[in-house]
């Protein structure tokens, strides 16, 4: 009987839950600007960044670098990590050149059940080395991904963030894009649900715009329903839901008092 | 017409320097088989070609200097001396650039330990001509290359080993089978034997 209400209690939260929170892939790394040829370190993991509530990442069909060109694979060197009981990767890369660097991930389907489908997020973040500036607005030919219109790094909070959805490498139009900061220490309360994952739209061009206020990481989670495949679950085709995820550093805006 | 032309060149330079006044410069380097190998450019796209650069050690004594070549690149050779040193890439008004390399660069520890035991390589005077960071990067190489073969032989040694212990298992549980079977068959003929 008590395993009968706690369960009711229990789907009860999760439904009431489940309406504010997104979905996000992430790569993190440890900074997006290299001074000097050495190791970026990656955090991989699917997330709800706002409210730091984790989820399940499989270890994920690709995770590589994109630079000059070429891509390099990181998978098989990830180490498996948990972080509040919930399965994280650890990735290493060692830059040696100037470049930029542009790590991605591609994760097994998801099964969502409260959203009744599959999602897949094709996640993106740049970072530059040597002070390089060079190859951060290359796309990497994901089947749906976010490419940078505004220059990725040296971004201070209240920049604007310019970018284009691209689904199977053609502008995405009016596709909606999520957009959640990466609440790390859960420091920040979101007001209210609409504040968990605020939402812009593209144009005809597939571009959006938007201004992050306030300093750290931010991600944009651009969404479409897959249309020429679904996966299935239980037997039955499910949608599946692809995302274009971009993670971007905001560094505080520079004060007048201090100086920096 | 050759006053237009002038023009036009001058026009060109003017362009051309003003171009590369709105850039920064940057230098980097790395140590490769005795050689710092590096690259001038400037951030967001281009080389820096034909411009100066001096290597300095921890108190600004210039140790060496070349040019960039056109497409930037630079080389020299690792210097006698203690590392840091410092690259210094001047390509003239406000567009000094510079890298520094570290002892780490050159395989060298950061702080040597104190308690470590001179190794007997290092009580030998070094051969001539290879300084101490080459000498260290030398060594590491040749140790690196002699230890490979036998690391693959161990790792190797290790699969066989689990291997072997496999077929011991199956093979000792053949013995039992085949000693049983014999006890067996020994016993079946006494028993036989005693019945007629």
């Amino acid at each position: 009987m008590i395993g009968r209400i706690l369960m009711a209690v229990f789907s009860l939260c999760l439904l009431l839950a489940t309406p504010a929170l997104a979905h996000f892939g992430m790569v993190i790394p440890d900074s997006n600007l290299l001074g000097r040829p050495g190791v970026v370190n990656l955090d991989f993991r699917f997330w709800h960044p706002m409210e730091g509530q984790g989820m399940n990442l499989v270890k994920p069909a690709e995770a590589g670098v994109f630079t000059k060109g070429k891509k390099t694979s990181l998978l098989t060197a990830l180490k498996e990590k948990k972080v509040n009981g919930f399965t994280t990767w650890q990735g290493q890369y060692r830059v040696k050149a100037p470049g930029d660097y542009i790590f991605y991930m591609i994760p097994q389907p998801y099964w969502e059940p409260s959203e009744d489908c599959f999602i897949i997020h094709y996640t993106k973040t740049v970072v530059d080395a040597l002070e390089a500036e060079e190859g951060w607005d290359e796309p990497v030919g994901l089947p749906m991904e976010i490419v940078p219109l505004t220059r990725p790094f040296g971004v201070y909070a209240g920049n604007n963030f310019c970018g284009q959805v691209l689904y199977k490498g053609k502008p995405l139009a009016n596709a909606t894009v999520e957009v959640e900061f990466y609440n790390a220490d859960g420091k920040l309360k979101a007001p209210a649900g609409a504040y968990v994952a605020q939402l812009v739209k593209t144009d005809a061009n597939g571009v959006f715009n938007w201004s992050m206020p306030w300093p750290g990481w931010w991600g944009f989670a651009a969404l479409h329903t897959a249309e020429d495949f679904k996966l299935k679950h239980q037997g039955k085709d499910k949608d599946v839901e692809l995302g274009g995820v971009f993670w971007i550093y905001a560094h505080p805006a520079l004060s007048s008092e201090t100086g920096r | 017409m050759r006053q237009a032309t002038s023009v036009i060149f001058f026009c060109l330079i003017m362009a051309v320097a003003g171009l590369a006044q709105a850039h920064r410069t940057s230098v980097y380097a790395y140590v490769e088989g005795g050689w710092i190998k590096g690259e001038g450019y400037m951030p967001g796209g281009g080389k820096v070609s034909n411009q100066p650069v001096q290597l300095l050690d921890a108190g600004g004594k210039v140790l060496a200097e070349t040019k960039t070549a056109q497409d930037g690149s630079f080389s020299l050779p690792v210097p006698n001396g203690q590392p840091p040193f410092q690259l210094v890439l001047n390509a003239g008004a406000g567009h000094r650039a510079t890298f520094d390399l570290k002892p780490a660069d050159f395989g060298v520890p950061e702080k040597p330990a104190a308690a470590q035991k001179p190794a007997p390589a290092a009580k030998q005077a070094p051969m001539a001509g290879v300084s101490a960071p080459e000498l260290c990067v030398l060594v590491q190489q040749a140790v690196e290359k002699s230890l490979a073969p036998m690391r693959a032989q161990l790792a190797e040694m290790t699969a066989r080993s689990e291997k072997a212990s496999l077929k011991d298992i199956i093979g000792g549980l053949g013995w039992i089978a085949g000693l049983l079977g014999l006890a067996a068959y020994l016993k079946a003929r006494k028993m036989a034997k005693g019945a007629r």
